[in-house]
């Protein structure tokens, strides 16, 4: 029983790491894409996916020369004591800020779209303890959970294609008008939907078979890619590039533009269902975080693991209520990209540097 | 395997001193050879029970034997006592010899002189007064150091009839009865496969039930046997009465309202579920017995789904899990889309039901709680009445009741008719207990609806799910094979496919043998 709450098959790593990426993202993206790169907004998104994938490697690179320490282990070993301590805390503060964005702007979408006479952070209160909920269960859980979800907004997703009808596929010419700095510009933005391979740092170990990491890891980034191009083709070619700037959330939008006869409004059908979807990336995190912080503190994890869920989640909230506004609240997503792209890419870096260090050059064997 | 807290909390009431008193408060030792005395040794427990039957009898020979038959009345077939044991013993003996010594004497009688089945020795005295009291019948022999305990149990039960609960249109009609060793052998009738093993055991120390642990040694999954069994041996209450008993006591987690057991009536669903590599917990005196491990999709499964076709069974299937996803949400839907998102609702609709609702007073919420509440009532008091009262009483609340409180506005009827469904649909649900859970699940969902609209409908179905996820039963994780998702399980989950395609027996449950059947069979479609 002793760890087997923190253990998740290669395949539930697939669906873990798909629901920690995909989130708010998805809604979002399309407008973020095509801001910069307009029609081309889909070469964005293809050239975004690039960061991912390289961080990929290099933490599945650098794990795999530690299969069972984890990422603390790992960390004061390579950097020691007090510099290692140091980039553990970083990476948890990384977690909570992200987490933070994540509740703060789901309970903004909950407010503007369900509830707009509830104060935000009632919502927040709530989302909070009922992820905790989740969270506490373990890793094992939590995976199973990111399983289910994920099928169940497959479902969905094939809601967006009834507004194809309204497509008009001139909108995607001419390809490759923007010209290229323009499209690196968006794929900068883009990278940052993929936010959550970094989360591979702490479940590592706790994956069953570590070969099959970079499998599955493949897998959950072509799913994501793929989910993520066929959002933004949508948007393209059913509002076009300009029009997509005055859309908040186009993905949502999609749904408005199809009336059913019995359910008047489909967006909502999505809302509904999108709490458990949108939720992921912060019960993931919130988990890794927690998990990192027993471990941080010397812990023992059976024991203590559900009350530190509760601490981290308390801080969490709290963090999510500094935004002043919407407006805010979205500027500071954006600061969760940038801080994603350092954890994602400069951590790897840093670590593979002091390996290569420690052992005398001889990494990449 | 999962260490359980409860068992700790368990633990206490029992090394309570007093009932380990009562327990060893039965005099040990050997039994004394001479007749007077040994019954003078027993006669405490004798005296005091009115229901204790005491025979003094000589064993006809040379010279004759003073014996005593001891048992309880009505617990024994008392055709059978007199006809196989004392008759032999009074009439004919041993023939003429009986100036032996003891040891020989008492194989003589065992072996010679009475003619049942199941014949024992017991030396101690504890061992005679359980036996006695378990229901065996005691022969002493003056002068003999031994016993006899002869198993001659009978007396007035139920006899098999059809399963109250699990109704079948198109199986078996045979139901387990409260008799243990009747509901194994209607297990055996089945499956006649020597590696059926029957473990037997006793639960509480005052009833000294008889529980049973069957199993398919060469399937079920040796860990989960000896889980089960370790949990079943840890048990340490007074008295067992019933499953419910059991099954509160070595259940996975008991912070839950879902059944983390199959509790079944029908002898073919337990040898199914054995031949699935499950574990089957029969208790004595309980018509009921557990399975486990249990799954959650299994509490939409009946008999029937099998024994019909693969269409029909597929057909019935979605509208129970229907059933339930209804039972829970219904009223809670109703609440957070009238009270929070009315645009969801098409026009005309709304129309209607804001014109229904303007006439009721009081808040949509408290007119569905109120509801609730009285259908709660009614079907309390349907299954308190008896029968024939009972049917008025739905005929009398259902209709005039429902149509009084629309008469008189104190409810709309939007209202009730979702109520009614809801209701409905619990009764769709197969098991009990998942039936309940459902009508108790209803209850938090309906106040997080109520206050946070469609957004606290969700929360509250992604807290179910999350916990349904988390939950084991005998260890396997009670949600696959939805989470963790396994495909190969689908087959019988929302739909049930042709039963020539179940080659492998499930894969949530483990198991030791994977084929279930063999390749080539037709299926009839070639």
């Amino acid at each position: 029983m002793n760890s087997s709450r923190f253990q998740m098959t290669s395949k539930q790593l697939v669906f873990f790491l798909l629901g920690t990426m995909i989130a708010t993202g998805i809604l979002t993206l399309p407008r973020v894409a095509s801001k910069e790169a307009g029609p081309d907004a889909w070469i964005a998104v293809l050239i975004g996916a690039l960061v991912p994938l390289l961080s990929l490697f290099m933490i599945e690179r650098l794990c795999r020369q530690f299969p069972d320490q984890g990422f603390i282990d790992m960390s004061i070993e390579l950097f020691g004591r007090y510099l290692g301590g140091f980039l553990v805390l970083l990476f948890m503060a990384y977690g909570l800020f992200f987490s933070a964005v994540v509740v703060r702007v789901f309970a903004e979408i909950t407010v503007i779209y369900m509830l707009p006479r509830t104060p935000q952070y009632v919502i927040v209160v709530l989302l909070s303890l009922g992820i905790a909920y989740a969270a506490a269960k373990g890793a094992k859980v939590v995976g199973r959970i990111n399983e289910l979800i994920f099928y169940i907004f497959l479902l969905l997703l094939l809601l967006t294609f009834t507004s194809l009808r309204l497509a008009e596929f001139t909108y995607l010419l001419p390809i490759g008008d923007s010209g290229i700095t323009a499209i690196l510009k968006s794929s900068l933005s883009t990278s940052w939907a993929f936010a959550g391979v970094e989360i591979l740092f702490v479940v590592y170990p706790m994956i069953t078979r570590k070969d099959k990491v970079i499998k599955a890891g493949l897998t959950a980034l072509g799913i994501a890619l793929i989910l993520y191009l066929i959002a933004t083709m949508i948007c393209l070619v059913v509002y076009g590039a300009s029009l997509m700037q005055q859309v908040l959330f186009p993905t949502l939008g999609l749904l408005k533009v199809v009336d059913f006869p019995l359910i008047h409004r489909l967006e909502f059908l999505f809302l509904a269902f999108w709490l458990g979807f949108g939720a992921r990336p912060l019960m993931n995190f919130t988990m890794a975080t927690s998990f990192n912080c027993t471990g941080f503190l010397g812990l023992d994890v059976n024991k203590h693991y559900p009350k530190i869920v509760l601490v981290v989640m308390l801080i969490t909230g709290i963090i999510a209520e500094f935004p002043r506004n919407t407006i805010q609240a979205l500027q500071w997503s954006s600061y969760a990209g940038y801080a994603f792209l350092i954890i994602a890419l400069v951590y790897p870096v840093l670590y593979h540097l002091a390996a290569m260090v420690r052992k005398g050059g001889d990494v990449n064997a | 395997m999962r260490k359980l807290p409860r068992n700790a909390r368990l633990k206490k009431p029992v090394s309570d001193t007093n009932k380990r008193d009562a327990v060893t408060s039965l005099p040990t030792g050997a039994l004394p050879p001479k007749l007077d005395e040994a019954l003078e040794v027993l006669r405490p427990w004798l005296d005091k029970n009115g229901d204790v039957i005491q025979r003094l009898f000589k064993v006809k020979g040379n010279p004759p034997i003073p014996a005593a038959a001891l048992y309880i009345e009505g617990v024994i077939d008392s055709t059978e006592f007199n006809r196989d044991v004392l008759y032999p013993l009074m009439m004919h003996g041993l023939g003429a010899d009986n100036e032996n010594q003891s040891d020989y004497l008492i194989n003589t009688i065992l072996q010679t002189a009475v003619a049942t089945g199941q014949i024992t020795k017991a030396y101690h005295t504890d061992d005679v007064l359980h036996a006695l009291f378990d229901g065996f019948v005691i022969l002493l022999f003056d002068h003999m150091a031994e016993a006899l305990v002869i198993d001659i149990r009978g007396g007035e039960m139920r006899s098999v009839q059809e399963p109250i609960v699990d109704k079948s249109i198109s199986g078996p009609r045979e139901g387990f009865v409260e008799n243990l060793v009747v509901n194994v052998a209607l297990i055996r009738r089945k499956i006649r496969d020597p590696n059926l093993v029957v473990y037997r055991t006793t639960v509480g120390q005052r009833s000294r039930t008889d529980v049973a642990v069957l199993y398919i040694e060469d399937v079920a999954d040796p860990a989960i046997v000896a889980e089960m069994k370790k949990r079943i041996d840890e048990i340490n209450i007074d008295v067992d009465l019933s499953a419910g008993y059991i099954n509160q006591l070595i259940e996975d987690n008991p912070y839950t309202v879902f059944p983390l057991s199959r509790v079944v009536e029908r002898t073919d669903i337990a040898a199914a579920d054995l031949a699935e590599g499950r574990v089957v917990v029969i208790s004595d005196q309980s018509p009921l017995v557990l399975i486990y491990p249990a799954l959650f999709i299994e509490m939409f499964q009946t008999a029937e789904d099998y024994y019909e076709k693969a269409m029909v069974g597929s057909f019935w299937r979605p509208f129970r899990l229907l059933a339930f996803f209804l039972a829970v949400s219904l009223p809670s839907l109703y609440i957070a889309l009238l009270s929070f998102q009315p645009e969801l609702i098409p026009l005309d609709l709304l129309i209607s039901m804001a014109r229904a609702r303007a006439m009721v007073p009081y808040p949509v919420v408290f007119e569905t709680i109120i509801q609730l509440t009285i259908i709660q009532f009614i079907i309390e008091a349907g299954l308190r009445l008896p029968n024939p009262l009972g049917q008025t009483i739905g005929v009398v609340s259902g209709i005039i009741l429902g149509q009084a409180a629309i008469t008189a506005k104190l409810a709309s009827p939007e209202v009730i008719i979702i109520i009614a469904i809801a209701t409905i649909a619990t009764f769709c649900i197969p098991n009990y207990g998942m039936a309940m859970a459902a009508r108790i699940i209803n209850i938090p969902l309906l106040i997080l609806s109520a206050t946070f609209g469609l957004f606290g409908f969700s929360l509250g179905w992604l807290l179910i799910i999350a916990h349904l996820s988390g939950l084991t039963s005998a260890g396997v994780p009670y949600f696959a094979p939805f989470a963790p998702f396994r495909f190969s399980d689908l087959h019988d989950s929302i739909i049930r496919i042709f039963l020539w395609k179940f080659k492998n027996r499930p894969a949530s449950i483990p198991h030791q043998d994977q084929k279930r059947q063999g390749d080539g069979q037709r299926g009839g479609a070639q």
